[in-house]
């Protein structure tokens, strides 16, 4: 297009665009919540180390124990295994693609492995919710 | 009389020369049964507003042309009935994240160049003998998919890595680079590996199925770019 003037034109309203999550396909979603829940995994490991790290005694260390021991902090920690359970298996999905497996049936893979993945989380949450309730 | 159907098309006009920015204007119809987008485009052209710029050649799903943005979906114009989009709504942009000429035209030039790098050409051993370079149905097979691409830029347009880096190779070029790499006839399969072995070549890929979803030929280049990955890590014989 020798000469013409061309421009990248930010197409407006906000369904006429690719940008726009009602037009994301499942491929998409999947693609946008394994970074997310990648950094959510990566705030939490930090944070995590952090608060292991500073608490050099054995006391210090029982009453962080005491204060994490509660309901609320019960229910988050459900909700980190899902995101951990969901990036876990979609990862092991994305290798088998580099395997050279599943490319053409993508969509049912991902429903499958995350079957697997209820499965997994509400065996966890059976343990788990005792300790919610009675705490 | 059976009342037809009126539709309301929302065309994308931007005019870099001229505006300032992009704006959707309205054009109201008949829609006829199995009237498409581009016929759509075309009657505005004829009756409406002889300004519209749009690019279209074959009008038969052949050529690859008209592929534009469409109710939230990556379409070719030409395949597209205005009576399966839902609604009397239809919006109708250019393909997104490429450079625009003038409303629904876009740049192809920045699309043909990342297609351009992959020696897109068949390089047999032999000169020219006369006689037919003989390929067997199972080895036809391979590449069958990969044929069928008309380069309209869908693929290009819907990958979210081609959005985020201007130098990626995209899903129409690393598609074409494997259907020479697997054609039984090539003899460069080497040499195209090893243009498409980098960062910006099949490594950049995240399988985020876009451009399968979008093909307008049903080719899967996700598949193709997983298979050049394979044939650069444990060898093209392997690999199959």
């Amino acid at each position: 297009m020798s000469g013409q003037r061309s421009a990248v034109a930010r197409i407006t309203g906000t369904r006429r665009t690719d940008l726009w999550p009602g037009n994301f396909k499942l491929g998409m979603w999947v693609w946008f919540l394994h970074r997310l829940t990648g950094v959510i995994i990566l705030l939490y490991l930090v944070s995590h180390l952090l608060v292991i790290a500073f608490s050099r005694s054995a006391s210090s260390f029982d009453s962080l124990m005491a204060f994490f021991y509660r309901p609320v902090i019960l229910v988050l920690e459900l909700l980190l295994l899902a995101v951990i359970i969901f990036h876990t298996l979609n990862g092991f999905r994305i290798m088998l693609f580099d395997l050279g497996i599943g490319i053409r049936w993508q969509k049912a893979l991902f429903w499958g492995l995350m079957g697997v993945g209820a499965l997994m989380w509400a065996f966890s949450a059976i343990i788990l919710l005792p300790f919610v309730s009675g705490a | 009389m059976a009342a037809e159907r009126q539709v309301t098309l929302e065309v994308f006009r931007f005019d870099p020369e001229v505006d300032k920015g992009p704006r959707y204007d309205s054009f109201t119809m008949n829609v006829k049964k199995g009237m498409t987008v581009m016929e759509g485009l075309l009657h505005i052209l004829d009756v409406q507003d002889h300004s519209l710029a749009l690019r279209f050649a074959c009008r038969e799903g052949v050529c690859g042309s008209c592929a534009m943005f469409i109710n939230g979906s990556y379409r070719l114009a030409c395949q597209t009935q205005l009576e399966d989009l839902k609604g009397r709504r239809v919006w109708v942009g250019p393909l997104p994240h490429m450079p625009v000429i003038r409303d629904l035209v876009v740049d192809m030039a920045p699309f043909f160049e990342k297609v351009g790098m992959v020696m897109p050409w068949l390089e047999a051993l032999s000169a020219p003998s006369g006689k037919e370079h003989l390929q067997s149905p199972q080895q036809r097979s391979i590449i069958n998919e990969a044929v069928d691409c008309i380069l309209c830029g869908i693929c290009h347009s819907s990958c979210p890595m081609t959005w985020t880096k201007k130098d990626y190779l995209g899903p129409a070029a690393l598609t074409k680079a494997f259907r020479f790499v697997a054609d039984s006839r090539d003899v460069a399969g080497a040499n195209r590996l090893a243009l498409v072995n980098s960062e910006d070549g099949v490594w950049r890929c995240r399988t985020v199925f876009n451009c399968v979803e979008a093909c307008p030929k049903n080719i899967n280049p996700t598949d193709a770019i997983e298979s050049l990955r394979r044939m650069l890590v444990v060898g093209r014989r392997k690999s199959r």
